[in-house]
């Protein structure tokens, strides 16, 4: 066995030119089809990033039935222990408190229904940056009851930085929840959903408002890199006390956006599949010259003897070991390519940006520089090399030694 | 509310022989008309928690109401103000009047298992169904007839159908139950307390319980009521509702 | 140089494995790159046609203050008028009247603020595809009184079902509070559940009963195809200067820039996949090359020149490349001829399609001209990949050649 080990490598270097031809196209199926895919990845995590940013967050904490049934009564007032969870684990930059409700806004004679968020304003710049999306006045301090309004209810009340809005709602337990607020500041959202309705209320300020003091909806958590989500929400849902809170992450709280990727991805799926087929061509392509130059030396290797059998078991070993290399060559050649597009994605231009941006998402088309897409596509390069070696092992054995010896 | 106030004002007076619509449109006739004032408490009852309210409520008939919230201190000074089928809220924070769009008229109101539609809505228990006695019933050693409401066709009312239960003596609602189109029994409300206010026999509690959620309870208890007061239509002004005492 | 034709053709068919290789190679390129593009463009016109048909029409007439505000009081006026125009106009297909409003929806149970469309039937069922997407019951075939249509969401929220009462509660333009009673006839589903508890249809002949007007509030046409939108909405535009027209490029313009977007995704797939096929033409011919260095070599030693060895090598890949190019063509546009008409069903890789109200069928398509494009630049690109092998095989050593056992 070993002995054939030994052969096996040293049959790859004996021909080194011939080796390297085929090292080289294994090499560029693996190099190919992961920068392809990277790049699909890449745009469904930046759809997902901008999505998700703007305003779910990737992972939140409620109360136990919230996300049934979102009423401010099923608010939780957040408990030290879980405090100190998050607060211990590295995957977690912050966690943003909110108290969200509904509630009647009203100016004038006009009135409109509104979405009210009770947050830390600065921690949901953080989250949704704000700044930008400020396109006028400032923003209100923890302790004020000022507060932002979005640029639809701005312009459907006619209203001007100092102005004040009425709020009529219910609170928690009942109460009724109803106050008069001034406005400074107003935002910008892309999404016209919100644009339309949505009031940002420093928390303090809403608690009262609602009565609900100390209570918040969801606790918003803020990741340092998405990929670590899945760790993330292992790692806490195992501590996390499961008769109280619940914790969701953005595939719950956006089913729609998942669908969409989804679709998205059945496309790409497809594409990738013809990049495959014609990467398997060019490897069975060098697999197939490689035995026709090699049935000379089949040929004496088994009229001495060697069996069938372990010449081809040799065969596969060599083939086998020849991708492994390209692979790891491959992987290592890929990545810095990868990264480089990370950071300088391709832009899109023109009206084509212009309708993306409405929409908040930043016209780009951007690599992924996730490990497991290197691995995943390298292990299916390894598959197809296996495959494609049928050739040579049938050709193995129908050879007849006299016939190959005279080629 | 405004129902259930008028439903409970049902009066006396009038023949025994009488169909289902005669007992009820009486009543109805009765209330034309009718002033009053009276001080109750509202207890909203749920499965985690409970609310008391104290309430002032002034009434002219059916078209003309005022509520004013007394207790607790976080809601003292709101006022309610019904005219026709429109209501106005004044909030003493916000020191203005607003009129409530239809999207809030089908939320509760206050908290309880009423709505503010309820607190609007009348002669639909008259015009809006057909009224059949089906037999007796006895509530609290009272006899009643039970009456069986049937929404008519074009009737923009939930219910399927409505049992009501009416003391013979003096014409006075025990109680009703609210039934969907499939026959479950939704909300029941039930009179008790028989007290007399002023020289008229009324119940002095009355308890709204949906059946589907278990746990929820709304219960009306009048302190005091007061009729024929001295109030007229030119009373019920939002000018007035940040007057009210 | 007829003799160096001959050889290189004769030389291709010495060695029919490699040969079928380099062809089905280039064979695979050609046909991959038609089809990623056939697949792209049908994958995008499937999406713009779903929402035409489904959500905006290709055209949609307001009241010019409508949009802006969305309150009730900006109708259509002249409604004879517009019909009048839109029933005229023969590049319309289908056109549908609908009133807006909004409004309460309660049952026994609960109530909940919805969106009501009034709607007549049967231009309705010209116009959107809703009345197949029926969960239970029917559209508005029931002899009820005043049918209503809700989403399969809202049913669950309010706890009822088919036949059951629920009651309207809205505002006419003068805001008084009006209400009506409803049965339902059909329960739907789209892939929004939002949308869906947050909608509910109604026919415009009882909204309008009970409003006591007639009006409505937007009109959305279709055209016979969506090639004349652009002359129905310019003569639109004059005919009608009180309205305001807008269409679909308009109202989803992202729909618009759909095709411009996917250009950009689609060079860079290209790209990609014309330099995976360049490398695995030039490791194959390498290859080749070196299989073949006795032979070469032996034809140096006779006294073929260089030069010479070079042109039979390119002409050899040339003689593959115009096999190859012409078959994959045809096979590409056999193909997306056979695809384009029973479609490609894509339910098998994802389910989210179904729920996306995209029917998971996407039909490839691609313009004439990108036939000729990508087989030039495949062929191109053969050739180009070639030179490389070509090269390597000049500097072949006759005597090293001839002595390689």
């Amino acid at each position: 066995m070993k002995m054939l080990f030994k052969m096996a490598w040293r049959n790859i270097w004996r021909n080194k030119r011939r080796s390297i031809i085929t090292i080289s196209s294994i090499f560029c199926a693996v190099f190919f089809a992961t920068f392809a895919r990277s790049f699909q990845i890449g745009v469904y995590n930046k759809m997902i990033g901008s999505m998700v940013g703007m305003y779910t967050g990737y992972l939140q904490i409620h109360q136990k039935g919230y996300w049934d049934e979102q009423s401010i009564d099923n608010s939780f007032v957040p408990d030290q222990q879980t405090l100190e969870l998050i607060q211990k684990n590295d995957y977690v930059t912050e966690a943003n408190e909110r108290l969200e409700s509904f509630a009647l806004t009203a100016h004038d004679n006009l009135s409109k229904g509104a979405i009210v968020m009770g947050v830390n304003i600065l921690k949901e710049d953080a989250l949704m940056d704000l700044k930008p999306k400020l396109i006028n006045g400032e923003f209100p301090s923890d302790t004020s009851n000022s507060i932002l309004i979005s640029e639809g209810l701005a312009s459907f009340y006619n209203l001007d930085i100092g102005d004040s809005l009425i709020f009529l709602g219910q609170g928690y337990h009942g109460a009724s929840a109803n106050g008069i607020y001034p406005v400074k500041g107003v935002v910008k959202f892309p999404m016209p959903l919100l644009n339309e309705r949505l009031v940002l209320m420093p928390i303090l300020a809403a608690q009262d408002l609602f009565a609900a003091p100390e209570r918040l909806t969801s606790l918003v958590l803020q990741i340092d890199k998405p990929s670590h989500l899945d760790k993330l929400e292992k790692q806490l849902g195992s501590k996390l006390n499961t008769e109280t809170y619940e914790l969701l992450n953005w595939k719950t709280l956006l089913p729609e956006l998942v669908q969409t990727i989804q679709a998205d991805s059945a496309g790409g799926i497809i594409i990738l599949g013809i990049l495959y087929m014609i990467i398997s061509f060019g490897i069975l392509g060098t697999l197939l010259m490689m035995t026709t130059e090699r049935m000379y030396e089949f040929g004496i290797l088994v009229s001495i003897g060697m069996r069938k059998g372990k010449l081809i078991f040799t065969m596969v070993l060599e083939s086998l070991m020849m991708g492994l290399i390209a692979s790891i060559l491959g992987i290592i050649v890929v990545s810095p390519v990868r990264y480089y597009f990370k950071i300088n994605p391709i832009r899109l231009g023109g009206k084509a940006a212009e309708s993306i941006e409405k929409y908040g998402f930043e016209p780009v088309i951007q690599a992924s520089t996730q490990l497991d897409i290197a691995f995943n596509h390298a292990g299916i390069v390894m598959v197809i090399v296996l495959v494609c070696t049928a050739y040579p092992i049938w050709k193995i054995l129908l050879l007849q030694p006299i016939k190959a010896m005279r080629a | 509310m405004k129902k259930l106030l008028y439903i409970l004002l049902i009066i006396f007076g009038s023949s025994p022989a009488q169909s289902a619509y005669d007992i009820i449109k009486s009543a109805d006739d009765h209330i034309q008309g009718i002033s009053n004032r009276a001080e109750m408490t509202i207890e909203i009852q749920r499965p985690k928690w409970t609310r008391t309210m104290e309430i002032k409520a002034w009434a002219l008939g059916s078209e003309y109401s005022f509520i004013l919230i007394q207790a607790p201190s976080r809601d003292k000074g709101s006022v309610f103000l019904k005219r026709d089928k429109e209501i106005w809220n004044w909030q003493p924070k916000i020191e203005k009047v607003i009129k409530l769009p239809p999207s809030m008229m089908m939320q509760s109101w206050m908290g309880s298992d009423l709505t503010n539609d309820d607190l609007v809505k009348e002669s639909s228990i008259l015009n809006d169904y057909t009224h059949l006695i089906v037999g007796d019933t006895t509530i609290l050693d009272r006899v009643c007839y039970t009456i069986e409401l049937t929404p008519k066709p074009e009737a923009a009312v939930v219910w399927g159908l409505i049992k009501t239960f009416i003391d013979k003596k003096e014409y006075l609602q025990m109680g009703s139950e609210f039934y969907d189109e499939d026959g479950y029994l939704i909300t029941k409300m039930e009179a008790s307390d028989l007290t007399y206010f002023g020289d008229k026999l009324l119940p002095a509690t009355i308890v709204m319980t949906p059946i589907e959620e278990e746990g929820n309870k709304t219960t009306l208890h009048y302190k005091s009521i007061e009729f024929d007061i001295e109030i007229e239509e030119s009373f019920f002004t939002k000018q007035n509702m940040k007057r009210l005492r | 140089m007829r003799t160096i034709l001959k050889i290189a053709w004769r030389n291709i068919w010495r060695t029919p494995m490699r040969s079928l290789i380099v062809i089905g190679s280039i064979v695979m390129g050609i046909w991959a790159g038609i089809f990623v593009v056939a697949f792209s463009y049908g994958l995008n016109k499937q999406r713009t046609e779903s929402s035409i048909k489904n959500a905006i029409s290709h055209i949609q007439i307001h009241h010019p203050e409508y949009q802006k505000e969305y309150d009730s009081k900006f109708y259509l006026g002249e409604p004879d008028k517009l019909n009048a125009v839109l029933e005229s106009d023969k590049s319309i297909e289908s056109y549908a009247f609908r009133t807006l409003l909004n409004g309460m929806v309660s049952s026994p149970i609960k109530s909940n603020g919805v969106r009501i469309i009034g709607v007549n039937k049967n231009q309705e069922k010209e116009l959107t595809s809703i009345y197949s997407g029926l969960v239970k019951g029917t559209y508005f075939e029931s002899n009820r009184r005043n049918p209503i249509l809700i989403g399969e969401a809202l049913a669950e929220k309010l706890k009822v079902k088919l036949q059951s009462k629920v009651v309207l509660t809205f505002q006419d333009t003068e805001n008084t509070i009006i209400s009506g009673a409803f049965r339902v006839c059909g329960i739907y589903k789209t892939q929004y559940s939002k949308y869906d508890q947050g909608t509910v249809f109604i026919e415009n002949k009882d909204l309008h009963r009970l409003l006591k007007s007639e009006n409505f509030h937007q009109v959305a046409l279709l055209c016979n195809s969506i090639d004349q939108v652009d002359s129905t909405y310019n003569s639109l535009k004059t005919n009608l200067p009180e309205y305001e027209v807008k269409d679909w490029k308009s109202i989803a313009p992202e729909l618009a820039y759909a095709d411009k977007i996917m250009e950009s995704w689609l060079f860079l797939i290209m790209i990609i996949i014309m330099l995976a096929l360049i490398f695995g033409i030039i490791n194959t011919m390498l290859m080749a090359v070196f299989e073949r260095r006795k032979e070469l070599g032996m034809l140096m030693a006779i006294g073929m020149n260089r030069s010479k060895i070079f042109l039979l090598i390119l002409i050899e890949t040339l003689f593959l490349s115009l096999i190859g190019a012409p078959t994959g063509l045809v096979l590409g546009a056999l193909t997306i001829k056979i695809t384009s008409e029973t479609g490609i069903n894509l339910a098998f890789i994802s389910k989210g399609l179904e729920n996306v109200g995209l029917s998971s069928v996407i039909y490839p398509q691609i313009e004439s001209y990108f036939y000729l494009f990508i087989t030039v630049m495949v062929f191109l690109f053969t050739l180009i990949a070639a030179i490389y092998p070509s090269r390597k095989a000049l500097m072949l050593k006759p005597t090293e050649a001839i002595r390689t056992i």
